[in-house]
């Protein structure tokens, strides 16, 4: 099998096509992660990062956060009721959201209990790791 | 092996269909909804084989007695795992004496007519000519040639890894949508005796929507709608048939099809819908309404070819989460 990082120049390609501004890959040989413009060098261009702890913070308690790229759906589609609405109190593990990335709708589930503030991402948003998609107040 | 704790009446073990056996006067049979049963194998790693359970009338209680992953597929239902929420068309994994519950969704009007509950390893039941496929009618394949009813316990195959729980897939009632003044439009190919029909009949099949009757079920469709009149009486000998033929009997109310269809008959065939769009037939409920679509043998191919290819997407997105399978 050959290296991930001899795909980092497709990869670099897929995400100045998509407009897609970050990119991360976790395996279990490490981690890449590419980013357009915003690396953690501060030059322009895309830069890539391999191999290392995650340079990113733990997300803020009580706000679900994307756990990858698509778009997000609040409702399956399916479905016309959203999966959570706002003052809905929510377990640790229920779904709360998808993310449709290709033929793929991925269930976003909530990593704690709480209560729903709002949902932050728009229906169809593009999204990607990380970017906050539920505020939660969490339970004490 | 999982065992029917609640069962509507219908609900039966079904494959992709006995294939090949026509010749021998043995149809089908399989599930309704092809597409929905390929989903759900594809969620919980079964091979394409695989036999499923063909939900018509919620609820459905089952027990798992071992551990397995299983996945709902086909018409939105209301779906519960020892009380909790399970989605729609996604993997998901049950301990050993779980128990699933299938209810009828909340919504007024869900979506489809047909659930599929597949589960990893699949229905394990014998085969008879090559298929697992539960056909009614001459009471073979799946359980005892038999619909399921509570008590019953179903063997299940041994399980390959497939995705993690949590993945889903778009059904095709959302990648492959086809509606007209919204209600499902089925695309027919004019059969043998289509030009044997008044004009006025003609402008009424392609122009007007048709009722799904209660006279409806995994053997046939029968519509309420406009009179098809033929120009002359038309008296045929028994010839071969195939789910989609939609035949007309003196009344003239035609009559589609489906998957435990006797593989001979005698009416006219006006048309027949084509293989690709009969799983929106099979998701339509009684007594909703449908419209007749005329298409040619190259867009029929090209409907099947879409279809395949919303299949193979799947696959292939699936694959890149499952490395293991996909090496």
């Amino acid at each position: 099998m050959t290296s991930p990082l001899a795909r980092i120049p497709e990869l670099a390609a897929w995400l100045a096509a998509s407009g897609i501004d970050e990119l991360e890959l976790r395996g279990p040989e490490g981690q890449v992660r590419l980013a357009r413009g915003i690396g953690p060098s501060g030059s322009g261009g895309s830069t890539a990062a391999a191999a290392g702890p995650s340079p990113r913070a733990e997300p803020a308690p009580g706000t679900v956060r994307s756990p990858g790229v698509g778009h997000f759906l609040p409702a399956h589609p399916l479905r016309a009721e959203s999966l959570v609405v706002p003052g809905e109190r929510i377990a640790a593990g229920q779904p709360v959201g998808l993310l449709r990335v290709g033929a793929l709708l991925l269930t976003v589930t909530a990593p704690r209990a709480g209560t729903v503030i709002r949902v932050v991402a728009p229906e169809g948003a593009l999204v990607g790791y990380g970017d906050p998609l539920i505020d939660v107040r969490p339970e004490e | 092996m999982i065992r029917l704790l609640a069962c509507g009446a219908l609900a039966t073990v079904q494959d992709r269909g006995r294939l090949g056996a026509l010749r021998w006067g043995v149809g089908t049979a399989g599930a309704m909804d092809a597409p929905a049963l390929a989903a759900g194998n594809l969620l919980v790693g079964n091979a394409d084989e695989a036999a499923g359970i063909e939900v018509q009338v919620l609820p459905l209680e089952i027990r798992f007695e071992a551990a397995a992953a299983f996945a709902v597929t086909g018409a939105d239902c209301t779906a519960t795992l020892d009380g909790v929420l399970v989605l729609p068309w996604t993997a998901a994994r049950a301990r050993a004496g779980a128990t699933l519950r299938l209810d009828r969704p909340a919504a007024f009007r869900a979506w489809g007519a047909r659930s599929y509950l597949c589960v990893a390893g699949g229905i394990d039941v014998p085969m008879v000519l090559g298929s697992r496929a539960t056909q009614l009618r001459g009471a073979i394949g799946g359980l005892e040639g038999r619909a399921l009813r509570a008590g019953d316990a179903l063997p299940v195959g041994r399980a390959a890894e497939g995705p993690p729980p949590g993945t889903g897939l778009v059904p095709p009632a959302i990648a492959l949508p086809r509606a007209v003044d919204g209600v499902p439009a089925l695309r027919v190919l004019p059969a043998a005796e289509y030009d044997r029909y008044t004009t006025d009949s003609l402008a009424a099949f392609w122009g007007e929507p048709w009722r799904i009757t209660p006279q409806s079920d995994r053997y046939g469709f029968r519509l309420a709608g406009p009179t098809l009149v033929p120009l002359r009486p038309l008296e045929l000998r028994s010839h071969g048939i195939v789910p989609g033929v939609i035949q007309v009997p003196h009344g003239g109310q035609p009559i589609i099809q489906m998957c435990d269809a006797q593989p001979s008959g005698g009416y006219p065939k006006i048309g027949t819908v084509i293989e690709a769009d009969l799983w929106r037939l099979a998701q339509a409920p009684i007594g909703s309404r449908i419209r007749f679509v005329e298409t040619g043998w190259d867009e029929a191919l090209a409907a099947r070819d879409a279809l395949d290819g919303w299949l193979a997407a799947a696959r292939r997105d699936l694959s890149c989460l499952s490395p293991r399978s996909a090496a």
